[in-house]
């Protein structure tokens, strides 16, 4: 029993600082509920003194003590100042960061495994100024910022992801410390922020794929070098080997010569392509495949079961692509 | 048609007479016509999207009209070459030279119908030349006349054939109009009556090339207070932060709103610009410039700017 | 098919994103920022200079090598010293302050010498943030020392200012480095100590003041200039030379005459030939504390006479254990207590500025009964020097039909044979008295008092010297007493039968002037006088501008001294009673509180005097105002919608409100949209047309 007990103790202990965490977490939900846009209020703004300001609190119990044992006048009158100073820092540290509008937009699109890109973006309104204001997510770089003469500072975190599909990261953490480092405000922030994660891209042998399509007969133009094509104004950067010498030589310009290849297909990608492997395998196969295609400038389709994208190419149509891929398979209101 | 003598100030009566002659053959259109008018006043060039035979073209044409300007219309199809719009040299045997045979985008007006059908290397000479207002043809700049419009027309991105255009080019056209279906009233005339087309030519000439310097140069006089501005900014900043949109509207977007805005307050005889101003003309001017993250073909883009209206508040 | 494979490009993306990982590392040593270095320098130097001057010289030395290698180590020249050098170099620091101390280890010098080698070896340690902050905390602690050794308004001005510099470094180091200007910087630091300090005078009225908790190792004496409790020819002399300030005299009433301000403190009734001592201390302090004074039986034999004086002294500290008041005092204060010559005692000694009210009666009659033993005391004569003094004694008292008129005869030899009034007399050997009165002739108050109580003694009438201060500088400014040490005098006393102890001065026999006038006045011709008083404005006393301006200084000294300075629980009790009345406890507590609340609101009122939103134009207020009136009677105006919009709507709703709505709606749009300077007027009749509206309906 005793034995039982002794190593119940730190468990328990864990346990309560568990369940006190879960609480805070809980109750944070409740007072500070989701939003895109907040603006920091006494409603969402947490402030303690931290360490350094009870070092501070001991010295000046310290210069207490002293200021009696010597009966010193003006020692009693500095330390009063500087509890005026403590008390103030308390507001002062408040202040800065009440009044800040926060929100956050996606970055670049990512690949699941790479960092999110997030971009927070801090706004004053009105003459307050900001200095030395600190955001970070979980798992990601902290940032500092001054808003002082700008009225806005875009700051961009990154935070790992692991899984593929919509993607959001935890509380944003606001913070300061300004202007003394003896009180820390901060605030849990949830934007209602979410960003997609596209699965995780791995590699495979295209040719294969290639080779195994089925000819449909339609034919791609892909800028390539087999055959004249046509003639364009010359752009800067062109190269000079593909300069329509002849026409320049006629006082007519300077025009580039345009070559073009041919593949006679449009390519399909489909789910029963690796039918030996799990879903997550076929999606990262599928999504290297798609990133290659539209590097390469290819036409491509997408077939999944349930979902069917024309061949086609171009940003949008990538990004609609990897899109498909994000989500196959989850849950249509997961993270929506 | 004699010069008034000052346009801008009778401006709203113009526009009420060429709205009259123009919904002699677009029914049940008058936002869409004001609007399109707007368009053509600040200036820019209108792109109208709708489904097959929903009278895009005809509209384009009643316009052109009421404007009396001298207007070409181009039929854009796959086999199109830029050289077909633009114009070709061709040697002249008798003068032993090149001479440049002008396309059809010399004129004043350019109806450019079913534009995202041709290939983009087709599209692109057009809207090089919207752009920049000149066009360089074996390595000579011709200029275009001026004024210079272009009102395209285009289907819906999504019917097959299509080439749709770039993002970037996208935001050369001022503003963006869909026609709609007509409503059950403008239905029933359009059924009691024969073809409406035939009533093209009946079109009267309300407005003219001077109108629309004389509007321009009066865009400038209207009057914008801080409480306006800072509602277009809130608007701009919500879609730069909003992450339904995967890209917020830029600075050329935020500038042709305001500049379709003045147009609009002249055009209804205010030298001020109202909330109302703006927001009865942002759809059209924001609608393609915006793109939302969950429907990535641009699409739908209406319901986002209507949430713009509804979300950003006037204050 | 495999040409492809030249075609597509090596695949990007995810090759970026792990070098970003990279970026993360964290850095080894901190590298304190720039500005923030330089703030905190400057508050170490700032902190350190007050104290140069009382430190022994090598740890000056010790404190400015610290900086100097810190300033090298943070350019890079240097690295950080390894754990062996620190360890050393604190060992040399030890072993250097108990050699310099020795048995005073734990005297206040030491513990303040200790402070500053740390604050400046801490310089050389600096591995993290809190190291930074431990110096800057130190530097605070640092200040309270100085205070132990000066209080003056300009080292209060002093420490305000360290006190923003190191708030300055410690907002430095919160700071980013890219938006750091060191005057916005000083200038925040200077508004929230300036916004503090009302808080501080809350704090500081109010706040219950405590006794100490333990006693503290008391300072030495050095340097203190001041009478002691003997007295050779030449001690008070040399007192002379000094214009530092001995204590100051506020009088509640008429102040006495000035030939009656003879500031009494110690009787010496031991006279070794050459030097007079306090004589055997019969009144152990502490052994009469519980007594209270009145009940010893030598109070019952002084009769007070005359008119009563009141006045506060406030004495500078002394090192020792007595105090100054005039004749005849009455002491009823617990630190203090009256020995058998009447002079007052402290319990303590007086190692802070002292301040104290004394009753004095000047005219009074003392021992006028024989009790045998003080008189006893005040015969003794030793014979074996000074004998032609003595023979001179003994053949004049037989002249002289009486005590009184011996003492007669003594003052006017002194008048009569020609003795000089100076502060520089000629040495005197082994018989000072004989060489003095028939030699030199020549001397100071010390040489006149010490021979003329010998005269005494000689002829049998008790007698004794007594030395104090007499005279002092009255400030037409606020009317106090300053009493300086070049105003220190040695005068005596004689004991007559039913007379009881008589004050005579026989300086005043030869140099009248002293006595009516001040030393100030008689010696400011010789030019020994003062001669250790540096460079200070007493140098201009000549000068009408400037010996104002010295006045008035003095009278801001004062007032800093009295009531700031020593502030205790009995003022605050007093100033509580003036403000409110009799206090309960509770009443004062609520009152405090409610105080402080005050004052802390109107401080963070001001905090937040900037808006964080942008102030709305008033047109969109007051129609905001209206917009929330009609939400409030159930049609609120939709997010987004515009005037004109919600106008057609309401009237829609509400035809009968059509035509109020519409006037508010038009006189709105006039005013918000058609120019960003409305006309005042037409906002004025907006303003009270919505009002009119929320009225009526």
């Amino acid at each position: 029993m005793q034995i039982a007990a002794a190593v119940a103790r730190p468990s328990f202990k864990d346990m309560l600082l568990r369940a006190w965490r879960s609480r805070f977490i809980f109750w944070v939900e409740r007072r500070i509920p989701p939003a895109r846009n907040i603006v920091l209020s006494h409603r969402n703004i947490f402030i303690i003194p931290n360490k350094q300001g009870l070092g501070f609190l001991l010295v000046l119990a310290l210069m207490f003590i002293g200021a009696i044992n010597y009966e010193i006048s003006l020692a009693f009158a500095l330390v009063f100042l500087l509890i005026g100073v403590f008390v103030l820092t308390i507001f002062y540290t408040f202040r800065n960061l009440a009044g800040l509008h926060l929100s956050a937009v996606p970055g670049s699109s990512v690949f699941a495994g790479e960092k999110a890109e997030i971009i927070v973006i801090l706004n004053r309104h009105g003459e307050r100024c900001y200095e030395s204001v600190q955001v970070s997510f979980p798992g990601s770089r902290k940032l500092s910022c001054d808003l002082l003469e700008a009225t806005e500072q875009r700051l961009t975190l990154y935070v790992p992801t692991e899984k593929r599909g919509y993607f959001a990261p935890g509380r944003l953490v606001v913070e300061t410390v300004f202007p003394l480092g003896i009180c820390r405000a901060w605030s849990l922030l949830d934007l209602d922020f979410r960003t997609l994660v596209y699965p995780r891209p791995e590699d495979c042998d295209l040719d294969w794929i290639l080779s195994n399509q089925h000819h449909t007969g339609n034919t791609t133009i892909v800028r390539g070098n087999d055959d004249f094509h046509g003639l364009r104004d010359y752009r800067e950067g062109d190269s000079l080997k593909h300069v329509a010498w002849k026409i320049l030589a006629r006082g007519q310009g300077m025009y580039t010569k345009e070559y073009s290849s041919n593949i006679d297909e449009k390519i399909w990608l489909r789910w029963d392509m690796f039918p030996t492997l799990d879903t997550e395998k076929r999606l990262s196969r599928l999504c290297w495949c798609v990133i290659k295609l539209d590097a390469a400038g290819i036409d491509y389709g997408l077939e999944l079961p349930g979902f069917r994208l024309q061949p086609a190419k171009g940003q949008v149509h990538y990004q609609q692509a990897l899109q498909a891929l994000a989500l196959f398979g989850l849950p249509a209101g997961a993270g929506a | 048609m004699n010069m008034p003598m000052s346009p801008v100030s009778n401006l709203q009566e113009k526009v009420e007479q060429a709205v009259a002659e123009v919904g002699k053959v677009v029914l049940g259109k008058d936002k869409q016509i004001r609007l399109a008018l707007c368009c053509l006043f600040s200036g820019g060039h209108l792109l109208m999207e709708d489904k097959p035979c929903m009278g895009k073209t005809t509209l384009s044409q009643a316009l052109a009209r009421t404007f009396g300007l001298q207007y070409s219309r181009i039929q854009f199809t796959s086999d199109l070459l830029p050289a077909d719009i633009l114009g070709v040299s061709i040697y002249d045997q008798n003068k032993a030279a090149f001479t440049f045979h002008k396309g059809p985008i010399f004129s004043n007006l350019v109806l450019a119908d079913e534009i995202n059908r041709t290939t983009p290397k087709t599209q692109s000479a057009l809207l090089e030349a919207m752009e920049e207002g000149k066009v360089s043809v074996d390595g000579n700049t011709r200029d275009l006349p001026h004024p210079f419009f272009v009102i395209a027309t285009q289907n819906p991105v999504s019917f097959s054939g299509t080439y749709p255009l770039p993002e970037s080019q996208l935001d050369r056209f001022l503003m963006r109009l869909n026609i709609g279906y007509p409503d059950p009233v403008a239905e029933r005339q359009l059924l009691l009556n024969h073809d409406q087309r035939a009533n093209l030519v009946n079109i009267k000439q309300t407005l003219s090339a001077e109108d629309v310097s004389a509007v321009q140069a009066a865009i400038s006089t209207v009057q914008t207070t801080d409480t306006l501005l800072d509602y277009v900014q809130r608007l701009v900043a919500y879609t730069r932060q909003d992450d339904k949109y995967s890209f917020g509207l830029s600075p050329r977007g935020a500038q042709a709103l305001m500049r379709c805005a003045r147009t609009w307050a002249l055009m209804h005889n205010r030298k001020h610009v109202l909330p109302e101003d703006v927001q009865t003309v942002l759809p059209s001017v924001v609608d393609h410039r915006l793109r939302s993250v969950a429907d990535s073909s641009g699409r739908n883009a209406e319901a986002y700017s209507q949430r713009l209206l509804t979300e950003v508040d006037v204050f | 098919m495999s040409k492809l494979a030249g075609v597509i490009p090596l695949w990007r993306k995810t090759n970026t994103a792990s070098k970003k990982k990279v970026a993360a590392k964290t850095t080894e040593f901190y590298q304190i920022p720039r500005t923030a270095f330089i703030w905190l320098l400057a508050s170490v130097v700032a902190v350190i200079m007050p104290h140069v001057t009382h430190l022994p010289i090598w740890l000056g030395c010790v404190c400015g090598l610290c900086m100097a290698g810190r300033v090298l180590i943070w350019q890079g020249r240097m690295s950080l010293p390894g754990n062996r050098i620190k360890l050393a170099l604190v060992l040399v620091m030890v072993v250097l302050i108990v050699v310099q101390f020795g048995r005073n280890v734990f005297s206040t010098d030491a513990t303040v010498g200790v402070l500053l080698v740390g604050i400046t070896l801490k310089l050389l340690e600096m591995h993290r943030p809190r190291d930074v902050l431990t110096v800057l905390y130190l530097c605070y602690f640092t200040l309270v020392a100085e205070f132990i050794y000066s209080q003056a308004i300009v080292v209060a001005l002093y420490s305000a200012l360290v006190a923003v510099i190191i708030t300055s470094a410690l907002i430095s180091l919160n700071q980013s480095e890219d938006s750091q200007r060191p005057w916005r910087t000083f200038r925040l630091a200077g508004i929230m100590l300036a916004q503090s300090v009302p808080l501080m005078a809350a704090f500081f009225l109010l706040f219950p003041r405590i006794s100490p908790l333990w006693s503290v190792p008391l300072q030495s004496k050095n340097g203190v200039t001041g009478l002691s409790d003997s007295m050779t020819p030449g001690d008070i002399s040399q007192l002379a030379r000094s214009a530092d300030l001995a204590f100051r005299v506020k009088f509640s009433g008429e102040a006495p005459a000035y030939s009656e301000l003879y500031w009494r403190a110690l009787t010496l009734d031991d006279f070794t030939g050459r030097q007079w001592r306090h004589g055997l201390i019969l009144d152990l302090p502490q052994s009469l504390r519980a007594n209270t004074t009145d009940n010893r039986p030598w109070f019952q034999n002084i009769e007070y006479l005359g008119r009563t004086v009141d006045y506060n002294v406030i004495l500078e500290p002394t090192y020792e254990n007595w105090i100054y008041t005039l004749e005849m005092p009455q002491i009823h204060d617990d630190r203090m207590l009256m020995g058998r010559d009447f002079e007052v005692g402290t319990i303590r000694r007086i190692t802070q500025r002292y301040t104290y009210d004394v009753r004095s009666t000047l005219d009074y009659r003392a021992d006028a009964t024989d009790d045998g033993l003080s008189q006893r005391r005040a015969r003794r004569v030793p014979t074996e020097t000074n004998k032609r003094a003595f023979a001179f004694a003994t053949e004049l008292r037989k002249t002289a039909a009486s005590d009184e008129d011996y003492i007669r005869s003594v003052l006017d030899y002194y008048r009569n044979e020609k003795f000089f009034y100076t502060l520089s007399p000629p040495k005197l050997g082994d018989n000072p008295v004989d060489e003095f009165l028939f030699d030199t002739r020549s001397g100071f108050c010390e040489h006149f008092a010490s021979s003329f109580t010998f005269l005494m003694r000689a002829a049998g009438i008790p007698a004794r010297v007594v030395t104090g201060y007499m005279g002092g500088e009255f400030n037409p400014y606020d009317s106090t007493l300053t009493v300086r040490q070049y105003d220190a005098h040695a005068w005596s006393e004689v004991w007559l039968p039913g007379k009881g102890w008589q004050r005579v001065d026989p300086t005043a026999a030869v140099a009248p002037q002293r006595v009516s006038q001040g030393s100030n006045m008689t010696l400011k011709q010789e030019k020994e006088f003062m001669d250790e008083a540096g460079f200070s404005l007493m140098r201009f006393r000549d000068s009408k501008l400037l010996n104002d301006l010295r006045l008035q200084l003095e009278m801001m000294d004062y007032s800093w001294n009295r009531f700031v300075l020593n502030y205790n629980q009995d003022m605050q009790l007093q100033l509580f009673n003036n403000l409110f009345g009799t206090m309960t406890r509770l009443k004062m507590l609520l009152s405090v509180i409610a105080f402080m609340l005050c004052i802390t609101l109107f401080v963070v009122l001001v905090i937040f005097r900037k808006s964080a939103k942008t102030p709305l134009p008033p047109a969109t207020r007051h129609y905001l105002n209206f917009c929330d009136y009609m939400a409030g009677l159930g049609f609120p105006r939709h997010t987004g919608e515009p005037p004109l919009q919600y106008l057609e709507r309401m009237s829609r709703q509400h035809p009968q409100w059509r035509h109020e709505l519409e006037g508010i709606t038009r006189e709105f749009i006039h005013l918000a949209y058609k120019s960003n300077q409305p006309d005042p007027l037409v906002l004025k009749s907006f303003q009270r047309r919505i009002r009119r509206a929320r009225l009526l309906s």
